[in-house]
């Protein structure tokens, strides 16, 4: 009894002084960051571009945003001098999307990202995207051509992502796991301007491939594609595949790629087996698919077609000696002490690595009209 | 819990130095005269005395007429009798009637108590205390010439409010009646519902100037006797000058004193007394009030509705949660809009606290304070409108709405938000009308809590609040009796209303005197 009546007050003074970042602060007296893009200063190390919602209006919300420059030694540094400009406080709780420019990523992207990912206030789910022949303060300046805050649209652009399977969808912390193990490599986003109207458009185009914390090159939508079948990250999207003239478009249901790990001797040895579920949903050109043997020649071609880019896929990887698919891990997993022995050099190991690969493409409905539409008919 | 101890020794050592002094002055009373005289003229004359400056008492004198020597005189208070009831059944026999033929062995006066007064109740008394109390109730006195004792004769009558629909806790469907003022068509509405000679009934007087009637009632055999034993304790310590309201004693005889939660339980109307009755509780019905308590109460009836029981189970059972969903709501609404708006923005989705910023836009006031505000306005609008004359609370409603709601947003002196969380918040503090008092209160204190620290300190407050429920105890039961515990029969009239057939079982603790109330045919 004494010993609770003694306890009670420590208990909760501890309670009082243990409490983490907090402060009052009133929603009006920030200014929301929406999205970030990190570029190199010219004065400066870094130069921050942020996009501030600029809310106004009581009964009726009037929404726009405003784009902010400002160049710092370090990200943070930066993050802090908006304060000389904006007046208010930055609040980066709602971040979307950061923009890391190419030539940052192609030296260290950790030096772009260790602010969002160390700050108490930035989220682990903001996606990290880089720019592609532009600046990421280009990419932040241009319209888009409809909506209002542009962080918005490129987030809700890689949060649909899974529909395409186009584009990877990284998030801050996927990119800070990824950094830190040695048996996959991180792949970003990266977005790029397109003249549409000669307005300029930011468009999310295919994916950033790094080594390491270092970028190497850009993967196109295709390529892209071949790595998240390898990945086993597709939920969605469309394989297009080529018969002579003729164009089938099967909409992927649904997708399991396995990967076995065998040793022969001292090589080592990975059979994948991709195994997708399509419908038919659209056809261009002459072909009728009602029969089975159709049926049949279109799997083929598309199981043929399918591996074909995964191959390819795999010896672009090779050639850049990362490993984005994450077959380190899987390696490491099946035979940890294989791993170990690899584990220094991996980088010209995963070079090396013979893949068997097995494509079985399943149809197992198509659309509802057999038919092909003939003219005159 | 040291501190109170200690107070509320010494308000009972000062109780009994008060009772002492009293029964001290009485005795001195009673050695001058607390007899009647043989002679009526000076008894009349005691009573005169004794009701000095009282023009409501009225004496009347009067003979029979066959035996004109013997004067007699009846002593009643105006307003508190019924006149036809003396006329007919007091005046007219005790003049009409032959009194010589009653020739008999004993007195006179005995003989008027046993053959001529057609009363239900006749007492015969010498003694002027109980003489003058009677008369205070509404009895008559008949006085004879060369008795010096007097007759007691029942004549009680007054104007009664009509047995209505209670004001508090009307239903759709169930009985209508509610309780009067009048402690004995109380006891009937009661005793309409338990035909049952267990039912039992004890009355006491309580406040010294204004002896008010009270009434313990349970039924025996059910009710648990421990409580009942601490109940007349509890009511015997009480030495107040007046009962004007059974809050007096609910006040007088509750538990925890300075916890905002009520520890006994009060209702106007008979089928829910009757009912937790028929759970082991017991009742005290006060004359005078409309109220009737019942002991021990806990938390779980203040979400309890008579209607739940009335109604298809499912239905009850969704009723039930939607008032313990609203009564968390309603302290919790606004101390966790302040915390998310102004300590967690990370919380809200993006949207919404695009929006918020936009009505927080030109806002003078800090959002803590606008709610502090504007709650205590919305507090001071509901206690107006539960004063106000009806004609002028249409007033009260038309400020509260236009100009208070819509011009502040306008004027931008408050949020919207604001207004829409204090408008939650105040409508669903009335969905559970015995919790007012403290769901209030706590609004208040959460708030305070959450423009503090936060979520954080909603948090405290709540682990607080929690304890203090756990803490504390309405005549010995535990109050979260049945909220807690799941395993059996305990949760099945807490959270939900089992169906009826489920509940074979009273309430444990408050039950326990006698457990089983069926034995279920549905299986």
């Amino acid at each position: 009894m004494r010993i609770k009546v003694v306890f009670l007050p420590v208990l909760a003074v501890i309670l009082f002084v243990l409490t983490s970042c907090w402060n009052y602060r009133e929603v009006n007296e920030m200014a929301i960051i929406i999205g970030a893009a990190v570029d190199k200063g010219v004065e400066n190390q870094y130069m921050l571009t942020v996009e501030l919602l600029d809310v106004s209006g009581g009964a009726q919300t009037e929404l726009s945003t405003r784009i902010l420059s400002v160049e710092g030694e370090t990200v943070f540094d930066a993050a802090r001098k908006l304060i000389s400009v904006e007046g208010k406080r930055g609040y980066w709780g709602h971040t979307r999307v950061l923009i890391v420019n190419e030539e940052i990523a192609r030296e260290d992207i950790t030096e772009a990202v260790s602010f969002f990912r160390q700050d108490a206030e930035a989220r682990g789910d903001l996606y990290v995207i880089v720019s592609r022949g532009y600046s990421a303060r280009e990419i932040m300046n241009s319209g888009i051509p409809y909506g209002d805050v542009l962080s918005e649209s490129l987030a809700q652009g890689l949060e649909n992502s899974k529909f395409v399977s186009e584009i990877p969808e990284t998030r801050l912390y996927t990119l800070s796991q990824d950094l830190k193990s040695s048996k996959v490599s991180p792949v970003l986003p990266a977005v790029t301007l397109l003249s549409i109207d000669d307005k300029k458009v930011p468009v999310l185009r295919g994916a950033a491939v790094f080594q390491k914390s270092r970028m190497v090159g850009f993967l196109d939508e295709e390529e892209t594609k071949a790595m998240l079948f390898l990945k086993n990250e597709i939920e969605g999207g469309v394989l297009v595949t080529k018969a002579g003239k003729t164009r089938v478009s099967l909409e992927i249901k649904d997708n399991n790629t396995k990967i076995k790990v065998k040793t022969e001797g001292d090589r080592l040895i990975l059979d994948i087996t991709v195994q997708t579920k399509a419908i038919i949903d659209e056809v261009i050109g002459n072909l009728e698919f009602s029969d089975i043997e159709m049926l049949d020649e279109i799997k083929r071609l598309s199981e043929e077609q399918l591996k074909s880019k995964l191959e390819k896929i795999i010896d672009k990887a090779r050639y850049y000696r990362t490993d984005i698919f994450g077959f380190g891990q899987k390696i490491y997993e099946d035979n940890p002490g294989k791993w170990n022995e690899i584990s220094d050099d991996y980088e010209t190991e995963f070079a090396k690595i013979d893949v068997n690969l097995t494509v079985k493409v399943e149809i197992p409905n198509t659309s509802i009209i057999f038919k092909h539409l003939d003219e005159g008919e | 819990m040291m501190v109170m101890q200690k107070c509320k020794r010494e308000r009972r050592t000062t109780r009994k130095i008060i009772k002492l002094g009293d029964n001290r002055e009485s005795k001195e009373a009673a050695k001058k005269s607390n007899k009647l005289t043989k002679s009526l003229e000076e008894n009349i004359k005691i009573l005169e005395e004794k009701f000095k400056n009282d023009s409501t008492v009225i004496f009347r004198r009067f003979q029979n007429r066959y035996l004109p020597k013997v004067k007699c005189c009846i002593v009643f208070i105006e307003g508190m009798i019924d006149f036809k009831h003396i006329n007919m059944q007091i005046i007219e026999p005790l003049m009409e009637q032959d009194l010589r033929s009653l020739s008999s062995s004993c007195s006179l006066l005995e003989d008027i108590k046993d053959k001529v007064l057609p009363v239900n109740d006749v007492e015969e008394s010498g003694d002027l205390e109980k003489i003058l109390q009677s008369i205070c109730y509404g009895n008559t006195i008949f006085l004879l010439d060369g008795y010096d004792t007097a007759l007691l004769v029942e004549s009680k009558g007054w104007e009664v409010r009509a047995i209505t629909e209670p004001e508090s806790g009307k239903v759709i469907r169930g009985p209508r009646e509610g309780f009067t003022e009048h402690i004995i068509s109380n006891i009937s509405l009661i005793r309409r519902r338990i035909k049952n000679p267990n039912l039992k009934f004890k009355f006491m007087q309580l406040g010294k100037q204004t002896n008010t009637t009270i009434c313990i009632t349970y039924i025996d055999g059910v009710a648990l006797e421990s409580v009942l034993v601490e109940l007349e304790q509890r009511l015997n310590r009480i030495d107040i000058d007046g009962i004007l309201d059974s809050g007096y004693i609910q006040e007088l005889i509750g538990d925890a004193p300075f916890s905002t939660f009520p520890t006994v339980g009060y209702t106007e109307r008979p089928d829910v007394v009757v009912a937790r009755m028929l759970e082991g509780r017991i009742a005290v019905i006060v004359d005078g009030s409309p109220f009737v308590l019942t002991v021990p109460h806990v938390l779980v009836e203040n979400i309890q509705v008579s209607e739940d029981y009335y109604d298809h189970f499912i239905f009850g059972s969704f009723n039930r949660f939607v008032r313990a969903v609203a009564s968390i709501f309603t302290i919790s609404i606004p101390a966790v809009y302040l915390a998310l708006v102004t300590y967690h923005q990370e919380m809200i989705p993006t949207q919404l606290l695009i929006s918020l910023s936009a009505s927080l836009e030109g806002v003078p006031l800090p959002t803590s304070l606008s709610l502090i505000i504007m709650l205590i306005v919305f507090d001071i609008l509901r206690e107006a409108g539960a004063r106000m004359p009806t004609a002028v609370g249409q007033t009260v409603n038309i400020v509260g709405t236009l100009v208070l709601g819509q011009a502040a947003v306008e004027a931008h002196l408050v949020s919207a938000p604001v207004i829409i969380v204090t408008a939650i918040s105040g409508i669903t503090t009335l969905i559970v009308p015995t919790l007012i008092e403290s769901l209030v209160l706590l609004r208040f204190i959460l708030l305070i809590l959450a423009s503090i620290l936060g979520l954080y300190g909603y948090f405290i407050g709540i682990i607080l609040i929690y304890l203090h429920l756990m803490s504390i105890r309405s005549f010995g039961v535990p109050y979260m009796l049945s909220i807690t515990r799941f395993r059996n029969h305990d949760g099945q009239d807490a959270w939900i209303r089992a169906p009826w057939w489920t509940m074979t079982l009273r309430p444990k603790i408050i039950g326990a005197r006698n457990l089983i109330r069926q034995i279920s045919n549905r299986r």
